[in-house]
């Protein structure tokens, strides 16, 4: 049975699962770098908020709307 | 999370219909292998989660839920296999709630009420099938090497989210840094470009300015005071009088021809030579091994296949996977070829060198091409930009790197005959062009010095953008890998210590000090405990295999805890404490009762005195548990429930069916004995094989059962209790009547003989022998409640004889 593709799980991660409760660490670490401006809070959006683990969503995390 | 109150099975694996009520507390399903009992952990895995665990994994390829979820008898009918369960929700302030679920759509079930809290604490339960633990589960996760231990538990706990993200920003930062090289490499050629022009040498703003306001001066335009990003070096030039330029800049388009025949020259030296020469030799090597060869085109192919996986099917065979095991079975491909891999960076290296000097050449000489339809006599420029072409097509090869055949192909700088002679005629041409005055060679210089100053800005904003892409990739990276060390170091530091602790609350006869190390390291789990103080090994090297699945569970129960923590609310144990030795499971028993009170646990076991080992230790209650005697393919599991198997043995009876209902009253009567021995404390002689007959169970559990009642005259009579005296004696009347109509004695002379002996009666003979026995055995039991008469002990002391509902007690304590 094929599952459902990563995108669609949000409420398993919606229940502070260990793994989400790692990646809100890893964003708020990321948010704290001053070299870093607004991509700790783009990654906690990303990863958490509205999870999205494609490469694509990263990469708009990342680097925001200026991705060329 | 939620708990069970009753399942409903219908048409499914090796059940046809059966109703279990659970009640929403722990509950025990016994009986011999093959009786059913994996099927209704099959239900439970199906009903919560829309699949079955032992259908999927390793080697089970070929089976799954929609071909062999039905009864085998309805594999045509997937709609007639259902799984109903009733469910309580705690953290919904004990909600109830229905779900059902056929093979036929499981992923749609049918929820009452459809509310969406519902439907999340399902979604959750769902997202977490391994409530379902079985022994494999258990030596996946205890003798595993750290590998694979560190994969099964990081899927425990759902880690593979952290797995994803770090192999997607692994993949970013080094895009971002592919990306660069060529980026910087355009950079450096506009660099390049505008310090031959300006013929300075180097790209600062005072070098800029200072050659810029010299031409200037020359025209009587005033001098710039400032290099700002927009500044124009050329600023006024158009209003003065012949401001247009020549064609050719001569000054420039010397100095960008000497530079291409510098390049060009590069591509012919002797470095250039000793470096392909090299890179070609490590290539051959690589390609002279025909498995490297197949691995890295293999590679390649496996990480476009896992690019391209859309979350459902391969992109190669369509066939559908589950996203995890699609990516496990990759990702253990390109470990496989992880060796290759490293081989083939370090031929990479040799060849970057070799592909910029060329992508140098063709961009200079671009340069010169561009001149050649510029001449008062226009040149046909065709030949270069070929040449150009060919230098970018086979960069762009080598950059490829596969097929190997055609970077060596490339490696070869295409022919340059035609080139070195072209080029003379343009330098002879650039010769013939007549010096400029100082004021036109000024003007120029101005005009050819902005064009390239602009094209040197563009290329360098580009590379610093894709720099600081580079840099908060990188970076990013870093931060994640430092971060999710110490979070995952964390986490299992917490595991270590309650595995530890739950091992040592099971063992503390023995391993009262036990420790454990769970050791981290990349992509890997170490595993170590210690042996009687006599150092740290892997769990399988001196552990007895009881102990190690006492460590399997007890590592599940702490992984459990942490991942779900107050909704660990249920769990099926699956025949996990098989091999669990005697004195260790009421410990084990304590455990589950007092570190998990709020988890309603379902056991199963193939063993009797497990299970009454469950009940004594108050694990279950008393009729929590299904002891499944039989299993047909026509029937599915038969219960032993008393009241069906007197009737069943009745209806043979009547059915004149007497060998049948013989071998069942035989078996019936060795369960109840066994069962009556264990609660009142019967004495059977040891046996080295372990088989039990009725002959050795039932005078020791008739034995037992006058023995306490004797005990309670004499309790009663010690403490001048008549009432209970007149009760004690009765009921010792009673039973001695019942033993004596069961004829027992006659029958244990010889239990091979005489019990067999009974398939060889009349059904009129028969019919009483079995009528004494249900009589025999109803004493057994209390008359209200029906429950089966146990004895309470107090160490070695008789205190009791009692029922559940307390209609029966006899106290067996006499007056001091």
């Amino acid at each position: 049975m094929p599952a459902k593709p990563k995108k669609a799980a949000p409420a398993a991660m919606a229940t502070h699962s260990v793994a989400a409760t790692i990646l809100a660490e890893f964003a708020d670490a990321v948010s704290a770098d001053k070299d870093l401006p607004g991509v700790g809070a783009r990654l906690k959006q990303t990863l958490v908020e509205a999870p999205d683990l494609s490469e694509a969503g990263l990469r708009k995390a990342l680097f925001g709307e200026a991705e060329p | 999370m939620i708990k069970v109150e009753t399942i409903t099975i219908k048409e499914f694996r090796g059940i046809r219909n059966l109703t279990l009520n659970l009640n929403g507390e722990n509950f025990a399903i016994s009986g011999p292998n093959g009786t059913g009992k994996s099927g209704v952990v099959d239900a439970l895995d199906f009903g919560l989660a829309g699949s079955i665990s032992r259908l999927s994994g390793k080697g089970r390829g070929a089976l799954s839920v929609k071909a062999h979820g039905p009864h085998v008898d309805s594999r045509e009918h997937p709609e007639k296999a259902v799984v109903v369960l009733d469910l309580v929700i705690p953290s919904l302030g004990n909600k109830k709630a229905r779900i059902t679920r056929s093979v036929k759509n499981p992923t749609a079930p049918t929820i009452v009420p459809d509310d969406p809290d519902v439907r999340a604490a399902l979604d959750q339960i769902a997202a977490h099938p391994e409530f379902v633990l079985s022994r494999r589960e258990i030596v996946e996760y205890v003798l595993a090497e750290p590998g694979e231990r560190s994969k099964e538990i990081q899927a425990l706990l759902q880690l593979d989210d952290i797995e994803t993200v770090r192999a997607t920003l692994v993949k970013i930062a080094n895009a971002t840094e592919k990306e660069l090289k060529p980026i910087e490499l355009a950079r450096n050629s506009a660099r390049e470009a505008l310090l031959r022009a300006l013929d300075i040498p180097e790209a600062t703003p005072d070098a800029v300015l200072g050659a810029t306001n010299t031409r200037r001066a020359v025209l009587g335009l005033p001098p710039l005071l400032g290099l700002e990003p927009t500044t124009s070096i050329r600023d006024g030039v158009e209003s003065l009088a012949a401001a247009t330029p020549n064609l050719i800049v001569k000054a420039a388009a010397k100095a960008d021809f000497s530079s291409a025949r510098d390049r060009l020259a590069d591509l012919k030296s002797e470095d250039f030579s000793k470096r392909t020469t090299e890179a070609v030799s490590a290539l051959q090597k690589l390609q002279a091994n025909e498995a490297s060869l197949t691995g890295m085109a293999r590679d390649d192919l496996l990480k476009s296949a896992l690019d391209l996986f859309d979350g459902a099917e391969c992109p190669v065979c369509e066939t559908p996977w589950e996203p995890e095991a699609f990516k496990q079975v990759v990702n253990a491909q390109r470990e496989k070829l992880a060796a290759i891999v490293n081989e083939r960076k370090a031929v990479e290296a040799l060849l970057e060198p070799i592909a910029a000097k060329m992508t140098e050449a063709a961009s200079a000489l671009r340069m010169v091409a561009a001149i050649c339809p510029k001449f008062s006599k226009p040149m046909d420029a065709a030949p270069l930009n070929a040449y150009c072409a060919a230098l970018t097509s086979a960069t762009a090869t080598i950059r490829k790197f596969l097929p190997i055949e055609q970077t060596i192909a490339a490696l070869a700088s295409p022919d340059s005959a035609q080139i070195d002679a072209m080029l003379v005629a343009v330098g002879a041409a650039l010769d013939e062009i007549p010096e400029p005055t100082e004021r036109d060679a000024a003007r120029d210089f101005l005009f050819i010095g902005q064009e390239r100053l602009q094209g040197y800005r563009v290329e360098a904003a580009r590379f610093a953008a894709a720099n600081r892409r580079a840099n908060v990739a990188n970076k990013v990276r870093d931060t994640y890998g430092t971060s999710t060390t110490a979070a995952l170091n964390a986490i299992y530091q917490k595991v270590e210590q309650e595995f530890r602790d739950y091992y040592r609350a099971i063992n503390s006869d023995d391993e009262g000090a036990f420790e454990a190390h769970l050791t981290p390291s990349i992509g890997k789990l170490g595993f170590d405990v210690n042996f009687y103080g006599r150092g740290f090994f892997p769990p399988g090297a001196y552990h007895s295999e009881g102990h190690q699945d006492s460590m399997g569970l007890c590592l599940y129960l702490a992984l459990m805890k942490h991942l779900l923590g107050p909704g660990f609310t249920f769990a099926v144990l699956d025949d996990v404490l098989m091999s669990v030795d005697t004195g260790h499971r009421r410990e084990v028993c304590t455990l589950l009762k007092t570190a998990f009170p709020n988890t309603q646990f379902v056991l199963t076991t193939h063993d009797g005195v497990w299970l009454r080992h469950m009940k004594s230790a108050g694990l279950i209650k008393a009729k929590a548990a299904v002891e499944f005697r039989k299993w047909d393919v026509d029937h599915g599991p038969a219960e032993w429930k008393s009241s069906d198997v007197w009737a069943e043995i009745e209806g043979d009876i009547a059915k004149n069916e007497i060998r049948r209902a013989a071998g069942l009253l035989r078996y019936h009567l060795e369960y109840l004995a066994a069962e009556y021995c264990a609660r009142l404390g019967g004495y059977v002689s040891y046996k080295g094989d372990g088989r039990y007959e009725l002959g050795d169970l039932m005078p020791a559990a008739v034995g037992a059962m006058a023995k306490l009642l004797k005990e309670a005259k004499a309790s009663a009579n010690s403490w001048n209790n008549a009432a209970v005296m007149q009760s004690a004696t009765a009921r010792e009347g009673q039973f001695a009547a019942a033993v004596a109509a069961s004829k027992i004695e006659e029958w244990q002379i010889n239990p091979a003989v005489h019990f067999n002996a009974w398939e060889n009666l009349s059904a009129a003979d028969f019919a009483p022998v079995a009528a004494a026995f249900k009589k025999l055995m109803a004493e057994f039991v209390c008359p209200k409640c029906g429950g089966p008469l146990y004895l309470v002990k107090s160490g070695h002391t008789n205190n009791m004889l009692r029922c559940d509902c307390s209609d029966t007690s006899f106290s067996l304590t006499k007056k001091p």
